[in-house]
């Protein structure tokens, strides 16, 4: 049971920790809360299929495309249609979680409403000190972890990606560096959505692919980078592995039902307790 | 009895230490002037007394009362007023409707008996600062003299016994400074207004107060009259750097 | 206190004046059945554009009030007895209020995000509850047997005008009162306010326990009209998604605005059912369009036309956007 907990809860954990770092990275620097952030995941997904199985690319050229047109996507909605409302947090809350409605639509349309199936890079099990582990999941935490640790790498390390993390701490004052803030959120939405995005691709092989599949995981992570502070990504990664052990826990020893409510119930009582979050740079302003 | 008494004052911020048990008296109808180079900790003070804030440790007594801590609706409504270094108006709406929302403080509603009242009573309070003309027009069109004139009247409205005003010259020039100047003299002198005073115009400051504190990095460095407050060494020193009275004196 | 409102109030008489004549012209079941939606619609806007529009704390998730007062005559119905409209609607309304005493008090220090975040949280802990708790609560079936409104479609599209009139013009008085601006007031600097000696305390919390009751009569309201309580009508995520979206669509801060907003999109979303799969998508492009184009709410921006106020690049009055995160 604890080894089911450790990998369940692993797995679930890296694929949170990737939704939320691309929310909170959003916010950090651009400071926008962006709810079409869980639709780069469904359109992830979908590419992918459409890509894999509808075109018949293979599955790495696939993945590629995949990618490259989430990105290409949030690059586009991000200059024409979240600009024209950058000033006001809320009306930027509600454009997103339209498109992210009407991208619902719009899939359904496309594809049905039923459940999709995509095939996984590997296939069977791993044997894991007594414990099968289908590949795919596996897989999917393997390079979730990659990925994490790439966008470790990539803020703390490169120039790039300091000048980022320097926009998230004080736009004005960065630009006075000579660092682009127009470029700094661009490259931010596109390495949010190309987090998303990957997210959706490694985990449609084994969750399900369905029109609604964005609101969850949109929820969660909103819920997770809040609770781990807007702006701390650290925090974001530590809260979502905590959610993602949690969740396997209730799961396993209680019902599948109550998790959410669990989860839910612990950020309505947290964001009491202290309105900025766990480990919260203070709100806005 | 005093009608507001600071006692032992300390406020810290996590490391930093804003406010160093600093106590002064205000004696009612006075006018007090709180003096102090830039970051000396003149604001947080007032925020302290206020009510925006709570000290970390020591006393706060308004016409006898311990008000220590107390939130700052409360303690408006006790009749202690005050206005904010830099005015910010309520956009979109009119220049008597901003006056108006201290006008319908459980205080004044108590005071007038009608809520009815309150317009008339925001319009005379206007009229105290030149401001009446302009009563229905949006405040985003007002001048910035204007803007300080609007926030000495929402503290005005409140009835205060005093009044604390953080700045109120900031960032006007000598003709816009004269009639805030003159009524708040004239308030002092009429109504015994008590006021408890910030600025860095020294000419108009040294004109309008009775008596000084001084204040530098947090702490108290002096008190007394104008004049005496002038030639206090401490005082030149925290605002010419060490060897500014030497300075000082040569230049006398 | 405001000035001159132009044209707007004969504008609106003669609206009133159509909306009462109307089955006298043209009894159609169907057409009565979707103005009733629409007026209830109305009342859930107003409400809701009483907390967030004014003191500028955006619900997310106001189906919660609206399903306490519903799921409160529904459980009544199922395990007392069925309840009488006159006791419903008003008792629901107070049951929703205890429900956002409840929910406000700890929400006082939320804003923008947090808070959105937080009433999300609430509502959804509710909707979950009650599919989770099937056999006490009809799950996702709901209750049915709740005593009917009226016994036909006619008065009952009177009584839901009638309602409708009564709950928004109450809200808009408010709104237009002493209580409105001081909301105004703690929505743009709570510091400032508090240092006028305005309980800003007191005021939100009274602002979200009003909401509540008028979003719980008017869930009440609903139920009794299907006579029918389920979580599809009256507590789904996507119905506190549709208040927000009518609201600003309409424009938020005067209560009329988002009013209209949601009357005219209750229409707008019945009627573009005839184009079958395509509807919610055209729905949600026009919400874009609005938004993008008209961010201060449709009838904010047409009715600026109307005042004689200044005009010159000036925030409309009450229809300011808002500014948390960002600015």
């Amino acid at each position: 049971m604890l080894l089911d907990l450790l990998i369940g809860g692993s797995v679930n954990g890296a694929f949170y920790a990737l939704l939320a770092l691309g929310f909170s990275l959003m916010f950090g620097v651009a400071r926008v809360v962006n709810l079409y952030h869980g639709s780069y995941y469904l359109l992830g997904a979908y590419f992918y299929y459409t890509y894999s199985v509808l075109a018949g690319f293979n599955l790495f050229l696939a993945a590629f495309c995949s990618l490259a047109s989430v990105v290409l996507i949030a690059i586009l909605i991000d200059k024409y249609l979240i600009s024209r409302v950058r000033s006001s947090g809320t009306t930027v809350m509600i454009l997103t979680l339209g498109l992210a409605s009407f991208t619902q639509y719009l899939v359904r349309i496309v594809f049905g409403a039923k459940y999709l199936s995509v095939r996984g890079f590997v296939d069977g099990g791993v044997d894991i000190m007594g414990v099968t582990v289908p590949s795919t999941r596996l897989l999917a935490l393997v390079i979730s972890l990659v990925l994490i640790v790439a966008l470790w790498y990539f803020v703390r390390r490169t120039p790039a990606g300091k000048a980022i993390m320097a926009v998230a701490q004080d736009g004005l004052a960065a630009t006075y560096m000579g660092i682009n803030s127009s470029f700094a959120f661009t490259l931010t939405t596109a390495i949010s959505a190309f987090l998303a995005g990957a997210a959706g691709i490694i985990v449609a092989p084994f969750l399900t692919v369905e029109p609604t599949m964005w609101l969850f995981p949109l929820i969660k992570a909103f819920a997770i980078v809040i609770l781990g502070g807007l702006g701390s990504l650290e925090g974001s990664v530590i809260v979502a592995f905590l959610l993602g052990y949690i969740e396997t826990f209730v799961s396993l020893a209680i019902s599948t039902n109550l998790r959410e409510i669990v989860f839910l119930a612990i950020v309505f009582i947290v964001l009491i307790i202290k309105p900025t979050g766990l480990m919260g740079k203070g709100a806005q302003s | 009895m005093s009608i507001l008494e600071v006692k032992y004052l300390y406020k810290r911020f996590g490391g930093l230490e804003a406010t160093k048990n600093v106590s002064f008296t205000v004696e009612r109808g006075e006018i007090l002037g709180i003096l102090g180079p830039n970051g000396a900790g003149k604001t947080t003070i007032f925020n302290q007394i206020a009510g925006a804030f709570a000290p970390t440790s020591g006393q706060i007594l308004f016409e006898g009362a311990d008000i220590t801590g107390k939130s700052a609706n409360v303690i408006a409504n006790c009749g202690l007023a005050r206005t904010f270094q830099i005015p910010k108006p309520l956009q979109g709406l009119t220049v008597l409707e901003n006056v108006l929302i201290p006008c319908y403080s459980e205080r004044i509603i108590r005071i007038l008996g009608n809520r009815k009242a309150a317009p008339d009573w925001a319009r005379r309070v206007l009229e105290t600062v030149e401001l009446e003309h302009k009563a229905d027009q949006l405040v985003d069109r007002l001048t910035h003299g204007e803007l300080k004139k609007l926030e000495l009247a929402k503290a005005l409205a409140l009835k205060p016994a005093i009044v604390m005003l953080d700045e109120p010259f900031a960032g006007l020039g000598t003709q816009e400074v004269a009639p805030i100047s003159a009524a708040i003299k004239k308030l002092n002198v009429e109504q015994g207004l008590t006021v408890l005073i910030i600025e860095h115009k020294l000419k108009e400051f040294m004109k309008l107060v009775h008596r000084v504190v001084a204040l530098n990095y947090g702490e108290k460095i002096g008190e007394g009259t104008p004049t005496s407050i002038i030639s206090n060494p401490l005082v030149i020193e925290a605002y010419l750097g060490k060897g500014g009275a030497a300075i000082a004196n040569t230049g006398n | 206190m405001r000035g001159k409102l132009g044209r707007k109030p004969l504008l609106l008489a003669l609206f009133l004046a159509l909306l009462f004549l109307f089955p006298v012209v043209y009894d159609n079941g169907y057409v009565l059945s979707v103005l009733v939606l629409a007026n209830i619609y109305t009342v859930y806007v107003a409400a809701w554009d009483m907390v967030s529009g004014y003191t500028g704390q955006e619900n997310f998730g106001f189906a919660l009030f609206i399903g306490s007062g519903a799921y409160f005559i529904g459980f009544m119905t199922q395990y007392v007895c069925p309840v009488s409209p006159w006791w419903g609607i008003p008792i629901g309304g107070l049951v929703a209020a205890i429900i956002g005493l409840i929910i406000g008090v700890p929400c006082l220090r939320l804003k923008g995000p947090y808070l959105a975040l937080a009433t999300m949280a609430a509502a959804t802990i509710a909707d979950r509850l009650v599919i989770i708790f099937s056999k006490y609560t009809g799950g996702e079936d709901g209750i049915y047997g709740v005593q009917f409104l009226t016994n036909s479609p006619i008065t009952d599209y009177y009584a839901s005008l009638i309602f409708m009139i009564g709950s928004v013009g109450i809200l808009y008085y408010i709104g237009q009162s002493y209580i409105g601006l001081l909301l105004k007031a703690i929505r743009q600097d709570e510091n400032s306010a508090e240092a006028s000696g305005v309980n800003t305390t007191f005021y939100k919390v009274a602002a979200f326990v009003v909401s509540a009751f008028f979003g719980g009569m008017a869930g009440a309201f609903n139920g009794h009209y299907l006579g029918y309580v389920g979580p599809d009508a009256v507590l789904a995520s996507s119905l506190s998604l549709n208040i927000i979206i009518m609201a600003i669509v309409g424009g938020t801060g005067t209560i009329i605005n988002a009013a209209f907003g949601a009357f005219v999109l209750a229409i707008v979303g019945e009627y573009l059912k005839m184009f079958g799969e395509y509807h919610l998508l055209i729905y949600t492009a026009l919400l874009i369009g609005v938004l993008l184009f008209m961010p201060k709410g449709v009838f904010t921006t047409l009715f600026e036309g109307f005042s004689p106020k200044d005009q010159a690049g000036l925030v409309a009055k009450g229809g300011s956007s808002h500014e948390h995160s960002g600015s």
